[in-house]
């Protein structure tokens, strides 16, 4: 399986401040491929490296074979991108701004950007600026999908769309995914990832410090648990549980192993109420990669 | 082309407006202010009889020809037709190289399969067509007045190389405008913008005006093309035009330069 994006000891400094340091990195042909860490980790620095938007300090990027610099030309002419945010002109209707997105690419991308008005339900006749939130990142989507790219690159794509659209728009990554598509996927949300990536790597400082099979992170999942007991608590202890902290009758840790032993071990508890979620990131990288 | 006929549409609304306001100023100060000024001659010269000679010749100069002359009268009302065309070509500059900037949609359109020199290229040579247009038409205009209000002998090259310093000041704005939408972090009002570069303009040409420094005058824009000389000789000073063209094309070049290699950064 060929590699459509490839970067090798990709690093880039905003003069003496750290973007990214010797990021390496292979994204398959027709993978989804996650790309999490918190927020000012370099997700989006290696991102807009890949696109030439900034320039690298050092190393390689490569998108199907090509330098991303030498060769920006025809690799966009094959590149979907949608930004976390989307900003447009001001004073256009989306058809207008569609039209031009697709001027610029040698095809008629006319059929395709009606069909995903439909499916996203966007008027496409409306003036951008008075767009909600949620519509303007439709508008985005379809900017971005409009020539039917090879390589559709999200960096937080999710943000102002209701869990509804959510769904209507991992649907379409899917089917865009299957029909050949090579997604790369930003984001904070490890759920996120989780629900859409085949892989993923997890970016800290920077620093790509672990890229593994979605299959092995769920393997490995880590959740933080809180109890309300009828009574103070004790001494309490679990085999896999870290960061514990006991204040009266509640009790808080990030447990990582087998569920079952965990809600063996907690039925045992006199409980008022269990709460199991899944931890923020930075808990993830404290408890389970620092360690 | 799609960019270049993109920014076309953008900016033909403001180009027409301005257009319109140069040229509603020139009729009113050539068709108008003009004639009223010319028939005022008989009772000057009049009046200066009565002046003891050294005094009349030290009230009016070289000649009486001159001041009521066509191209005088045009050399007079110059100084605002070229603030006028100075703040049009600014607003098209920062319109046009500032547009993604102050929109924060820089991402969209440098992530399109487009050279960024090219995006450059289409983006001043829109801004080139609304200036030849607009000068084209001033022109015509212009020429027209000088054929129907002169009142001495017809030099239709002189005039139209007097009109055509209008053009040649507001490219030198225009590079002015698109080095400063480059370079500036910000630009929170094109017309805020182009009315602090016209009147900045404006400002250095009277410095040099006032102080009388020939050195000054290398940096008064409006003063690099004296129209009245190209009325009354048929040139322009040539320190002065190389001055205008090297300020030009080397404004421009920065600004290609910062334009093609600067990163785009989230907003």
């Amino acid at each position: 399986m060929s590699a459509v994006i490839e970067t090798e000891r990709l690093t880039k400094y905003y003069g003496k401040a750290r973007g990214i340091i010797d990021v390496g990195m292979a994204v398959n042909e027709g993978e989804i491929f996650g790309f999490i860490g918190p927020n000012g980790a370099g997700k989006s620095t290696t991102i807009r490296t890949l696109l030439s938007l900034i320039h690298k300090t050092s190393g390689e990027a490569r998108i199907f074979g090509m330098d991303c610099e030498k060769d920006k030309v025809k690799i966009l002419s094959e590149v979907g991108y949608l930004p976390g945010e989307v900003f447009y002109y001001d004073n256009m209707r989306a058809i207008d701004l569609l039209k031009y997105s697709a001027s610029f690419y040698r095809k008629d991308c006319m059929p395709r950007i009606k069909e995903l008005a439909e499916l996203l339900q966007l008027d496409l006749l409306k003036k951008i600026e008075d767009m909600s939130l949620g519509n303007k990142k439709k508008v985005g989507i379809v900017q971005g999908l409009l020539h039917s790219p090879k390589l559709i690159i999200l960096d937080e794509p999710t943000s102002g769309l209701d869990p509804l659209m959510q769904r209507t728009f991992f649907d379409l990554i899917r089917k865009e995914n299957e029909q050949g598509a090579t997604v790369l996927f930003s984001s904070h949300i490890l759920s996120e990832v989780q629900r859409i990536c085949d892989r993923v790597a997890i970016i800290k400082e920077g620093r790509i410090i672990s890229t593994q099979k979605i299959a092995d992170l769920r393997q490995s999942a880590y959740k933080r648990v809180s109890l309300t007991l009828k009574e103070p608590a004790g001494d309490f202890r679990l085999s896999g549980a870290t960061d514990i902290t006991v204040d009266g009758s509640h009790i808080n840790f990030i447990y990582g192993g087998d569920c079952n032993a965990l809600l063996g071990a907690i039925s045992q508890l006199p409980l008022i109420n269990v709460d199991i979620t899944e931890p923020e990131l930075e808990e993830i990288f404290l408890h389970y990669y620092v360690e | 082309m799609n960019v270049y006929l993109f920014e076309l549409r953008r900016i033909w609304k403001s180009a027409v407006s301005w257009s319109a306001i140069l040229l509603a100023l020139l009729i009113v100060l050539m068709a108008v202010v003009y004639p009223m000024y010319y028939s005022a001659r008989a009772e000057v010269e009049a009046a200066l009889a009565g002046f003891p000679p050294q005094f009349a010749a030290a009230f009016v100069g070289v000649s009486l020809d001159r001041i009521f002359s066509y191209g005088g009268f045009y050399a007079f009302g110059y100084l605002y037709l070229s603030l006028l065309g100075a703040i049009m070509a600014a607003v098209l500059g920062l319109d046009l190289f500032a547009r993604e900037k102050r929109a924060k949609c820089t991402d969209f359109l440098m992530t399109k399969p487009m050279r960024r020199i090219h995006l450059f290229a289409a983006k001043a040579l829109a801004g080139l067509t609304a200036l030849i247009l607009t000068n084209a038409l001033f022109l015509l205009v212009s020429f027209l007045l000088y054929r129907a209000q002169e009142q001495g002998t017809l030099q239709p090259g002189r005039a139209v190389l007097a009109s055509g310093a209008l053009f040649f000041t507001q490219l030198v704005i225009f590079a002015v405008s698109a080095c400063i939408a480059a370079y500036a972090k910000k630009i929170r009002s094109t017309s805020g913008g182009a009315m602090a570069i016209g009147f900045g303009g404006f400002i250095l040409t009277a410095l040099h005006s006032i102080l009388e420094e020939d050195a000054l005058r290398y940096i008064a824009p409006y003063k690099y093309f004296d129209v009245s000389l190209a009325f009354s000789e048929g040139r322009f000073e040539t320190p002065y035009v190389v001055t205008a063209a090297a300020v030009t094309i080397s404004l421009l070049f920065l600004s290609a330069v910062k334009y093609c290699t600067s990163d785009v950064h989230a907003v």
